[in-house]
């Protein structure tokens, strides 16, 4: 298990990184944490969810614990990773009990198959402990049907309550907890008072504002009314959930043949068969669109339980393989269906039960319940068994070898879906932040005022109001606003091998740079106006905007800037914004140069006129190349006016609030950002 | 634990969560919560805060804008994380217990 925890973990910090993406929800939950730590104010609530519902603020207690005790973002990701392949380890244990070591085996590669990009796991979200969070539910379940105690079934409970706290799929371990206490033959009803009132007293007790909150939504009926609208996809498209529905047709096919592999089955079916309804009727109804995270707390349970199957069955094969070469040396095996009543095999396992431990605490000190595959029938058989029960050893390692090599190749994301390769894909992780950070603050001199205005990030994501000041900027600085920044993040491949001098690697990997590109410009963000105009119509608002103070503090303050179109993620009305710039030219940079990229994340935008005079903009208004007019009898160019179509197929979700990204400034600086900015366009297929 | 103590939880629970259900709870929490981001919902939980007529000290603060101290915040998250360990030690360990003789 050891050797499959460091394999895990390599291979999860390989492929994943050891720095998050940045991500709009690790961002609201660092303002929560911040409002905790700072000013003493920690939610009681948590965060509003999509749905209607609130997300518990008890994930969040533990995440600003991680804080106070001095994690930054890459910590507590690296924390979260180790608790994922934690995770893989602890549903090949609970597989190890139950079928042995090949169990063991397959149960850690559709774990480790099941995590990754889909369920969050190269950003920081409440999702991402879910995964592990599942795996220590499905090992607990499983100690606790094995070896009943009602402190066991209590964790159970509270393990449970921990789960629902994390991500609301959680509360369905309620239910769960209370089917593992009646799978226990003795005192049952007791343990299911035990489960039943953990879970219930432990998940109100983490958070109780949250579950106030909810509960009374839901008396009103107010939950479930996303007005995002939903994107129905099939059930079987998320590899999850058929393993989910294979795992239930399994265990009922088991159950209603009364097969003994139902007795082996049950703890994982008690964590993943109540999932499997609401699983189905979203996927009849459509009414949600299905995602794999929704699957994450069940996910290891599905692990043990396929792997149940897989390894019960590799086993019947390779029984009845041994019974046809060596017919006389066999005796009936166990994990063969044996045909009894219901009655009959609940009688008999309490007996089973009773035979087993003291059967084992007589032998081995260990309390299988079940018989160890690996145990006992390879004693009685030929080469034929010692090579099942070698192979059987080294099951694990061979996992974990894979695991390893899979991902040192590039194997792991191909076998998984690219689970293990978008995490770099374009977007930033807060180690770029910190490092342009430090390139701004420390070499340049930037104070955050400055950056707030000045600043330019090529994903929509990072808005001015996410890069928030850290403690770390100067007091104070020189303020020139007609110095431009620009932070972009590209594929290494198409990085030229020598940069211009306008350009620093802030960060970089084998596959991804983060650049930092500085420019010289006519453009002063401090003042623009904006109009708007809605599609179709020929009325035109306009009032004036610009990048003033920034703000202090998420709380109470509207994120964009004055007079800029509202943000509505839910139903954007499709409206042209376009942006009047005021242009300053300079001696220092005599021409200015604007280039409006197309790249995934980003809002499309063009160039519809510039008054004065010596302004060249090409047909699709990608370009424009301005020229200050130093003779008299010739006009400089005053205003810019930039059109962007918001609430469309191409600027919906991306346009935050604040102006697009588009990169302006001396011809140099400019041109040497758009030849890496078109390349990226060519790479990410976007038209011209 | 008993027959007895058992139901006597199950009653208290029950008790409990009548008592839980019957406390009258703000309108405001309806619209809020269907408030996407931290933002959304502070500026809508804002909007709906009634009555103008009493003075700011005065009015009840809205639900999910109430808030605990940072010691018992941590409190709870140094629990959570207390559940969690100790689930894994016990149930890696305890197969390996001898059962009392």
């Amino acid at each position: 298990m050891t050797v499959l925890f460091v394999a895990t973990l390599w291979a999860i910090m390989r492929t994943m990184g050891t720095s998050p993406n940045v991500w709009v929800d690790t961002f609201i939950e660092d303002q929560f944490v911040e409002d905790c730590l700072v000013r003493g104010e920690c939610t009681m609530v948590g965060p509003g969810a999509t749905v209607g519902i609130f997300h518990s603020a008890g994930y969040l207690h533990w995440r600003t614990l991680l804080t106070w005790m001095g994690l930054g973002a890459d910590g507590t990701y690296i924390v979260l990773l180790v608790m994922n392949a934690l995770g893989v380890v602890l549903v090949a244990l609970a597989a190890r009990r139950l079928q042995g070591r090949f169990a063991a085996a397959v149960a850690g590669l559709l774990m480790i198959g099941s995590i990754g990009v889909p369920t969050q796991l190269h950003v920081i979200s409440d999702v991402v402990p879910v995964p592990f969070l599942g795996a220590v539910f499905v090992l607990v379940a499983v100690s606790a049907t094995m070896r009943p105690s009602l402190e066991l079934t209590a964790l159970l409970g509270m393990v449970g309550a921990v789960m629902a706290n994390c991500y609301a799929t959680g509360v369905l371990c309620g239910p769960s907890a209370v089917w593992i206490a009646l799978l226990i033959p003795q005192r049952r009803w007791a343990h299911v008072a035990v489960a039943a009132t953990s879970f219930a007293a432990a998940t109100f007790l983490i958070a109780p504002g949250s579950w106030i909150m909810n509960f009374s939504l839901l008396l009103a009926q107010s939950v479930g009314r996303s007005e995002i609208p939903a994107l129905p996809r099939p059930l079987l498209d998320i590899p999850i959930a058929r393993l989910t529905v294979v795992a239930s047709l399994a265990w009922a096919a088991a159950a209603l043949g009364n097969l003994s592999l139902r007795r082996q089955l049950d703890a994982p079916a008690a964590i993943f068969v109540p999932m499997f309804f609401p699983l189905a009727m979203v996927g009849w109804t459509g009414s949600i669109d299905l995602q794999d995270k929704y699957c994450a707390n069940v996910m290891g349970a599905v692990a043990v339980g396929v792997a149940v199957l897989a390894a019960a069955t590799g086993r019947g094969l390779f029984r009845k393989f041994e019974a046809n070469s060596a017919p006389l040396d066999r005796t009936p095996s166990l994990a063969l269906p044996r045909r009894r009543s219901w009655r009959q095999g609940r009688e008999s396992e309490a007996q089973d039960t009773q035979h087993e431990s003291s059967r084992n605490a007589s032998s081995t000190g260990s309390l299988p319940l079940l018989p160890s595959p690996a145990t006992g029938e390879s004693q009685r058989g030929g080469p034929a068994s010692h090579l099942r029960e070698i192979a059987e050893r080294l099951a694990p390692y061979l996992a974990a070898l894979a695991i390893a090599f899979g991902s040192t190749i590039g194997a792991l994301s191909s076998v998984t879906g690219g689970r293990y390769q978008e995490a770099g894909r374009g977007g930033f992780n807060f180690g770029d932040l910190d490092s342009a950070q430090h390139i701004l603050a420390h070499e340049r001199g930037w104070t955050w005022p400055r950056v707030f205005r000045n600043l330019k990030v090529s994903d929509s994501m990072l808005t001015p109001a996410t890069l928030r000041p850290a403690p770390d900027w100067p007091d104070a600085g020189v303020n020139d606003d007609l110095e431009r920044a620009f932070l972009l993040k590209v594929p290494a491949s198409i990085v030229p091998t020598t940069l211009p001098a306008n350009i620093v690697v802030a960060n970089s990997t084998n596959e991804h740079q983060a650049l930092l590109g500085f420019a010289c410009s006519w453009i002063d963000w401090r003042s623009f106006r904006v109009c708007i105009k809605d599609i179709g119509d020929t009325k035109e608002t306009c009032s004036q905007s610009g990048f003033g103070n920034p703000p202090s503090s998420h709380s109470g303050e509207d994120v964009r800037l004055p007079g800029m179109p509202t943000v509505d993620p839910r139903n954007p009305p499709p409206q042209t914004m376009t942006l009047h710039i005021p242009l300053k030219p300079r001696e220092q940079c005599p021409e200015e140069w604007v280039y409006m990229p197309r790249l995934w994340r980003l809002c499309p935008g063009r160039v519809v006129n510039v008054d004065g005079g010596g302004a060249g903009i090409d047909s699709s208004g990608r370009w424009a190349k301005l020229k200050m007019q130093k003779s008299t009898t010739g006009t400089t160019p005053t205003e810019i006016a930039i059109a962007f179509e918001i609430g469309g197929r191409e600027c919906w979700v991306d346009y935050r609030g604040y102006p697009p990204f588009f990169v302006e400034g001396d011809p140099v600086a400019v041109d040497s950002l758009a030849t890496i900015l078109e390349r990226q366009r060519i790479l990410e297929g976007h038209g011209p | 634990m008993t027959r007895h103590t058992v139901k006597m939880v199950i009653i208290g629970f029950a008790l409990a969560v009548l008592g839980w259900v019957a406390v009258p709870l703000p309108q405001t929490a309806r619209a809020a919560a269907t408030a996407e981001t931290a933002h959304e919902v502070a500026s809508v939980a804002e909007q709906a805060i009634p009555p103008p007529e009493l003075p700011p000290d005065q009015r009840p603060v809205p639900m999910n804008q109430r808030t605990m101290p940072k010691t018992l915040a941590l409190t709870l998250g140094a629990i959570q994380v207390l559940i969690v360990i100790g689930a894994i030690l016990l149930a890696v360990m305890l197969p390996t217990r001898r059962p009392p003789a």
